[in-house]
């Protein structure tokens, strides 16, 4: 079973995210909303697959995901923003993300970008 | 499959939290140096709230919760190079915030209410900004 983390701050669009999933796979889906909470859920369950907001408050997503690899994650990262500016691409780009998905959340740009990050 | 009505009751609780704190921050900061912490978390929450919003179809707190992130910004930037930053401008974004707070616990087009205030909110705002782009 492979093992997402989704780090958002926003409820809602954590729970869109775990509503849009793809039920036909076999995925377990954890949830973390800030840069703390994000460590200790990766620390405890080594996720496959991290999906990041990067408007967060203290650290955004990319500030978040070079903390992860600090911390000897290995997991796939992407990107979940609004905030598709060239300056948070190539901060994205260059911190070892492998997708970047513009928001908002749709069912459509889950499954593209689970099939893009499993080849 | 999608529970909307969970959906719709998470991303009212969702408002309701971020609302409350707005009001709450924008009620303890007074010094330029509080203020601009101020204004960095109020636009960090309707940014949030705008995104939510966008998510759940809910397209005139999308615009308005936008609008908010947008004047926050907006106010960060005249407090940092000094110009353009006065009470009333300061007041304009309490005003928001209140009446973003107001529509806690209404169902459905919870601005319904206050439609006339919020529009009205929103073009004063945006001509602020106009203005001081010149």
């Amino acid at each position: 079973m492979k093992k997402i983390l989704i780090i958002d701050d926003s409820t809602t669009s954590r729970l869109l995210f775990k509503a849009y999933m793809p039920k036909d796979e076999a995925y377990e889906v954890h949830e973390a909303s800030d840069y703390h909470s994000a460590l200790a859920k990766a620390s405890e369950t080594d996720p496959d697959l991290v999906v990041l907001d990067y408007n967060m408050p203290d650290y955004n997503g990319v500030e978040t995901a070079f903390a992860l690899r600090a911390a000897g994650s290995k997991a796939k990262l992407v990107l979940f923003t609004a905030n598709t500016q060239q300056s948070v691409v190539d901060a994205a780009m260059a911190a070892g993300f492998v997708d970047i998905v513009e928001k908002p959340i749709t069912a459509e740009k889950i499954k593209a970008m689970l099939e893009r990050v499993a080849q | 499959m999608l529970n909307v009505a969970g959906l719709q009751q998470a991303f009212c609780q969702e408002c309701r939290e971020r609302t409350q704190r707005a009001l709450m921050i924008l009620g303890e900061s007074t010094d330029p140096a509080a203020l601009r912490l101020c204004y960095d978390q109020i636009h960090q929450e309707f940014d949030t709230l705008y995104g939510a919003a966008r998510a759940c179809n809910r397209t005139t707190l999308e615009s308005f919760f936008r609008a908010l992130a947008q004047y926050a910004r907006f106010l960060r930037v005249a407090l940092a190079d000094g110009s353009g930053l006065n009470y009333k401008a300061h007041d304009l974004l309490r005003q928001g915030v209140v009446l973003a707070n107001a529509c806690e616990g209404r169902e459905d087009h919870c601005l319904s209410e206050s439609a006339g205030a919020v529009a009205a909110l929103m073009s004063v705002m945006k001509q602020k900004m106009e203005t001081a782009r010149g």
